[in-house]
């Protein structure tokens, strides 16, 4: 798995992957989770390069999974996609130890963007 | 708490389902049409903000975030229970629409019913007796179009 995605609608992890394709990122395998539980038990098991995670999710939200990731000693670059688009969650995102915050709605060159540091340009 | 702009939902919406959408403020008897009744919470003190509106509405904004087309998203937004791809598409426009319905405060969507009889009380006071209500006529593209009405206490 290259990518794990973290969001509890299947609507925006179809959305999600879509963008990806359109981004170039057609080679990359995707993992997908409904929740950080989910997402936690998944990263027992595998290694991925990125993960990008909604930020409202029940069972475990996205900044808990992130904090919960980094207490864990893992390293592995992580983004949000969510609605919030406040200052202040994008300072808390960062400050916890996210690469990254896509607001959504977002295009195939905001995905891009954000990605081409991490994974390199496609 | 409702400072919402028929801009910033019109431009909000129009970038997220790929379609033009216009919020256009009305002040009209409520719609015939089936309903579906949305609960935002408004933070920091978790106030509830309801939005009603049309369920085809709904149906046309969520099937053209998923790429349906209109009459095939309405019908299955109509159907008894609702079918499980056009109800999360619908959910997630109502998630990111949370974005515009203040400028100045953090809106969290908490839940939508398409009968009232599964709102909390609280939501039930404020659709019966709205403090504030504001209304719009939503058109998406020229093909649909629908009523979209937000209300606080």
């Amino acid at each position: 798995m290259d990518i794990l995605l973290v969001d509890d609608s299947k609507t925006m992890r179809l959305l999600v992957q879509r963008a990806l394709r359109q981004a170039g990122y057609r080679d990359l395998s995707i993992g997908e989770a409904e929740n950080g539980v989910q997402a936690l038990e998944k990263l027992a098991g595998e290694k991925p390069k990125l993960i990008l995670s909604d930020w409202n999710m029940p069972e475990m939200s996205g900044i808990d999974f992130l904090r919960k990731v980094r207490s864990e000693k893992n390293n592995v670059p992580f983004g949000f996609i969510t609605s919030e688009a406040s200052v202040e969650i994008k300072d808390t995102a960062i400050g916890s130890g996210a690469s990254f915050v896509i607001t959504k709605p977002f295009t195939a060159e905001d995905v891009q963007d954000a990605l081409t540091p991490i994974l390199g340009a496609r | 708490m409702a400072d919402v702009t028929p801009v910033a939902m019109s431009r909000l919406l129009t970038s997220l389902v790929g379609r033009e959408v216009r919020f256009a403020p009305v002040s009209v008897p409520d719609s015939k049409t089936r309903q579906l009744y949305v609960t935002y919470h408004v933070l920091p003190d978790n106030e509830p903000l309801v939005v009603k509106t049309d369920l085809p509405l709904l149906g046309a904004l969520g099937g053209a975030l998923v790429g349906l087309p209109f009459d095939t998203a309405m019908a299955r937004a109509e159907e008894n229970p609702m079918g499980e791809v056009i109800r999360d598409a619908i959910h997630e426009v109502l998630n990111i629409a949370s974005r515009a319905l203040s400028q100045e405060q953090r809106v969290i969507l908490k839940s939508m019913a398409q009968d009232p009889v599964y709102c909390d009380a609280d939501v039930v006071r404020i659709l019966k007796n709205p403090g504030i209500k504001t209304q719009f006529k939503v058109s998406v593209g020229n093909e649909v179009s629908g009523l979209f009405s937000i209300m606080t206490k």
